[in-house]
């Protein structure tokens, strides 16, 4: 997994050295710290913006206003300062105010009215232009004693680079944004809600707040980069920075699909031809410069997908799966709020609606579904795809239709329990109930007996499958992994138990373990009884090692009755 | 067939009215259409005239879109396509032959894009943007980094021209439209569109031959932008490759938001895609006429587009539709237990 998350991550980062190498070779003043600084000079807006693009991409939106919120940043401080005596940090926190509020506005409209990214940021684009242009149609300059100050402000490093202080301001902004994304929970609900907003709701994520605060985030920093660009052109122009949200998103994806890593091998090459030493050439440095902002940009996603698949660890699919599909969001630049994920066919998201609906009790024994036509309005699907979803959820044995009567919710004595989706169903409940208590009690009755099938028929080549798989379960570093491991064990004892009806109960341990892992995620075990849940598996193997079936049942038994206790503890 | 049509796009024509009434009480001369030198002058003329380039890259938005596609290189194609025919007609070839070229020049476009998408499997925004960023390169070096001007007749007259006492673009803009209308909904080809779009495996599981779908409503948007791109070119004399075009695509894709099509593909109808051509181009009348100063106008489009929009939202006709529902014969019968409820989806939030 880690080698294909992080291939395209390598291949960009090849490409830029190579094409900085050859730029070097060629003319060696590109090594100066002049150019460098100059670089990060130039590009601070930019690399700013991207930043705040990145939260935007990674939930799988998009925020085309940028750009105009940058120019709008800049007319404004500039007329601010010029009509009025306030003091330009008073500016900077007004202006930030309210590009933030705007991003949070965007992001609101985005979530409650179910609107697409791309449509409603398309329209704050406009938007923000047009204040821009109400403010002043032409370049304001701004002269203030303070920016004078602001732009006096530079690191000479040896070698007569300048480093300023909004190339500074740009790395912090991007530090501060790496821990955000890394350490907060904000930052994995950005991941999550980028993965699938659906089941990232399901697993408790507050999504709206999440959304309004992505594009809250957005608009911040577009605000910020707007005062950058200000302390760089020392004007407002409501005509700046056209288009420089295509920029910020081509930052953003550049590296994450082939044919981008394509057309920036084409762009090194372009830099080398066309390279003639001077420093000067604006252009040149701005595209070079961006590979730099890029490569910042690039890393921070492709490292950090490892951390969110393992955040998503027992999702119904997997880490593999969780980890695809975030790289997928990522390099989709998802409008609506799903080119990318939401494309699980229709029927399916039926099933699991009204599944977990009725789960969840929504719906309660014997009450009446919604007919089939009101049904239809509240999915926004044909009728075929509600018939299809009735009949699986009938098989399921959860609903029981009658002609002329309707389509009752069933007695939960009915439901087949063993049936993948209904566990996952239960399992992902918010308050579990008696499903926690029911799955470890049969959990209680087959593992034990499965363990002692084990110690009675297995050989050598299964003893070392069953220490490998202890190893894993003692080498896990997070509580995600650990429960990957759990599980991974369970379903070994039980598939290596060579009965085939044992063999494919492998799902009733992932629910269980499952909601296990939801009801954990708030109450933090300590360390320590990871440890002890550990040396519990090993006494297992041990004891299937030395072929005794009943010190196996024991030991089993005692792993299994360890469970309950998160999920009891909660429920009472 | 035409009443479901008519039901389908009576959102739109309500708000095309509303936006015509409202340009009818700012300017009352709105609707005053007269006949002058051979040719129909009047501000509704103005805007189906006007509205020709929106309404021919919303035609070929139209079908990308449906398939769960994006074309973001549409503004970029018609600069290329503007600079082709304005160099072809310098270069003293006929203006037909121009034109051609120009169109040409589009399938290319709209070729690569299709294959970048079907063949690579690219992401379309990704894949457009491709050529959205080269494309005005390409448009500038055809023209030499200048604004291509040229004198030829035939060339200008689909821009300026009129046939029929009818300025050409509307011809033009209508005739495509109804091409392509035909062509798809008399044909399979909209419903396999439309599958494509709602579920592309299952799509090539039934037989579909995605791929070629894919490359076809590519080429067409390209086709259409190129169409575009003449007309807009024609109408100044001159292939500007700066600003031919420029940020049309959005004009585009909003103009088939507004149409009522859903940007995850699936269902379209081109007939509300070009009404919303109109309403676009209705609005601009209504900032231009009511004689508000010019720098309110994107503000003015802003929220206007965002008052469509959420008139538009699936959350707003949910509740209308709910709202309905409480008061009409839907619920009687219902017992009072399976009360409607919004999405369950939204329950836990």
């Amino acid at each position: 997994m880690s080698q294909s998350t992080k291939l395209p991550l390598y291949i960009t980062l090849a490409t830029f050295v190579l094409a900085f190498a050859l730029c070097a070779v060629q003319f060696p003043a590109m090594l100066s710290t002049r150019v460098v600084a100059n670089l990060l000079t130039d590009n601070a807006f930019l690399g700013i913006t991207a930043v705040g693009m990145t939260f935007v991409i990674l939930s799988g939106g998009i925020d085309l206003s940028v750009g105009s919120v940058i120019a709008f940043t800049g007319v404004f401080l500039a007329v601010i300062l010029r009509d009025t005596s306030i003091h330009p940090l008073v500016a900077f926190a007004l202006v930030l105010v309210i590009t933030t509020g705007f991003g949070a506005a965007m992001g609101g409209i985005i979530h409650y009215l179910e609107m697409p990214p791309f449509i409603v940021t398309l329209a704050g684009m406009f938007l923000m232009r047009g204040l821009a242009y109400v403010l002043s149609t032409e370049s304001v300059p701004i002269t203030h004693e303070f920016y004078d100050w602001l732009q006096s402000l530079y690191w000479k490093a040896p070698g007569g680079g300048r480093f300023r202080l909004t190339g500074g301001l740009m790395l912090l902004t991007y530090a501060l944004a790496m821990i955000v994304l890394h350490r907060t929970r904000f930052g994995q609900n950005v991941y999550a809600i980028g993965g699938s907003a659906q089941t990232a709701q399901l697993m408790g994520v507050p999504r709206a707040r999440t959304t309004i605060g992505i594009y809250a985030v957005s608009g911040g920093l577009a605000g910020l980069a707007g005062i950058v660009y200000t302390l760089y052109t020392s004007a407002g122009y409501s005509l700046a920075t056209v288009g420089v949200e295509l920029d910020a998103i081509a930052a953003v994806v550049i590296g994450g699909d082939a044919p981008e890593r394509w057309q920036r091998i084409c762009r090194g090459h372009f830099l080398w031809h066309s390279d003639h030493g001077a420093d000067t050439d604006v252009y040149r440095l701005r595209r070079h410069a961006f590979e730099l902002v890029d490569e910042d940009r690039d890393r921070g996603p492709a490292l950090r997908l490892h951390h969110a698949a393992e955040g998503f660890g027992l999702g119904n699919d997997g880490a593999h799966k969780a980890s695809d599909r975030i790289r997928r969001a990522i390099m989709t630049l998802t409008a609506g709020g799903g080119f990318s994920d939401r494309a699980q066919s229709h029927t399916t998201h039926v099933v699991d609606q009204l599944g977990l609906a009725i789960v969840a009790g929504e719906y309660p024994e014997r009450a009446m579904i919604p007919l089939d036509p009101d049904l239809e309005e509240m999915f926004g699907v044909s009728r075929t795809v509600i018939r299809e979803a009735k009949k699986t959820l009938i098989a399921k044995g959860m609903l029981a239709s009658k002609a002329k009567v309707g389509t009752r919710v069933q007695p939960s004595s009915e439901w087949n329990m063993f049936d993948p989706d209904v566990l996952r169903w239960h399992s992902e409940q918010k308050t579990p109930g008696r499903f926690v208590a029911d799955l470890n009690e049969i959990r209680l009755i087959i593992e034990p007996s499965a363990a002692a099938l084990v110690a009675e028929r297995a050989g050598p080549a299964e003893h070392a499958r069953l220490e490998a798989s202890c190893e894993a379960l003692a080498q896990a570093g997070s509580r995600t992994a650990f429960a990957m491991a759990d599980l991974e064990f369970h379903k070994l004892i039980l598939q290596l138990s060579d009965n085939r009806f044992l063999q494919s109960l492998g799902d009733l341990v992932q629910a269980a373990l499952y909601s296990q892992l939801i009801a954990e995620a708030e109450e933090a075990r300590e360390p320590g009884d990871l440890a002890r849940s550990v040396e519990k598996h090993r006494a297992i193997v041990d004891a299937i090692r030395a072929g005794v079936p009943e010190r196996a049942r024991a030991c089993m038994e005692k792993v299994v009755m360890d469970a309950p206790a998160g999920g009891v503890r909660r429920a009472g | 067939m035409m009443k479901s049509t008519l039901r389908r796009v009576t959102p739109q024509i309500v708000i095309l009215a509303l936006v015509l009434a409202a340009n009818f009480l700012v300017f009352p001369g709105f609707f005053h259409v007269e006949f002058q030198h051979g040719r129909l002058f009047g501000n509704l003329i103005d805007v189906l005239n006007r509205g020709a380039p929106t309404a021919l890259l919303a035609t070929g938005m139209t079908l990308v879109i449906a398939t769960r596609g994006i074309d973001l290189s549409v503004g970029a194609v018609m600069a290329i396509a503007g600079a082709v025919a304005a160099s072809a007609v310098t270069g003293g070839a006929h203006w037909t032959l121009a034109v051609l070229m120009a169109l040409a020049a589009g399938a290319a476009c709209g070729l690569w894009n299709g294959l970048l998408v079907a063949i690579f499997r690219i992401q379309p925004i990704v894949a457009t943007l491709v050529l959205m960023v080269a494309g005005r390169g390409i448009a500038q070096l055809l023209t030499e980094g200048a604004i291509l001007t040229f004198n030829d007749p035939g060339l200008i007259r689909l821009g300026a021209g009129t046939i029929a006492a009818v300025p050409t673009p509307i011809w033009l803009w209508i005739a495509v439209a109804c091409v392509t209308g035909l062509v798809i909904r008399r044909s399979a080809l909209g419903l396999l569109i439309e599958a494509v779009g709602i579920n592309q495996t299952s799509s090539r599981l039934a037989g579909i031959n995605a791929r070629v779908l894919l490359i076809a409503v590519y080429l067409v948007s390209g086709l259409c932008a190129a169409l575009a791109g003449v007309i807009v070119a024609a109408d100044i004399k001159g292939a500007d490759a700066n600003n031919a075009g420029l940020w049309m695509e959005l004009d585009a894709i909003l103009a088939v938001v507004i149409g009522g099509n859903s940007l995850l593909g699936g269902r379209f109808s081109i007939t509300a895609s070009l009404l919303g051509a109109l309403i676009i181009q209705g609005v601009n009348a209504l900032i231009l006429l009511s004689g508000m100063p010019v720098e309110f106008n994107l503000v003015i489009k802003a929220l206007i587009i965002i008052a469509i929009l959420v008139i538009q939202s699936p959350r707003v006709r949910h509740s209308l539709y709910l709202l309905r529902a409480s008061t009409g014969p839907v619920l009687r019968e219902r017992p009072s237990r399976a009360a409607p409820r919004t999405r369950p989806e939204k329950g836990q939030s």
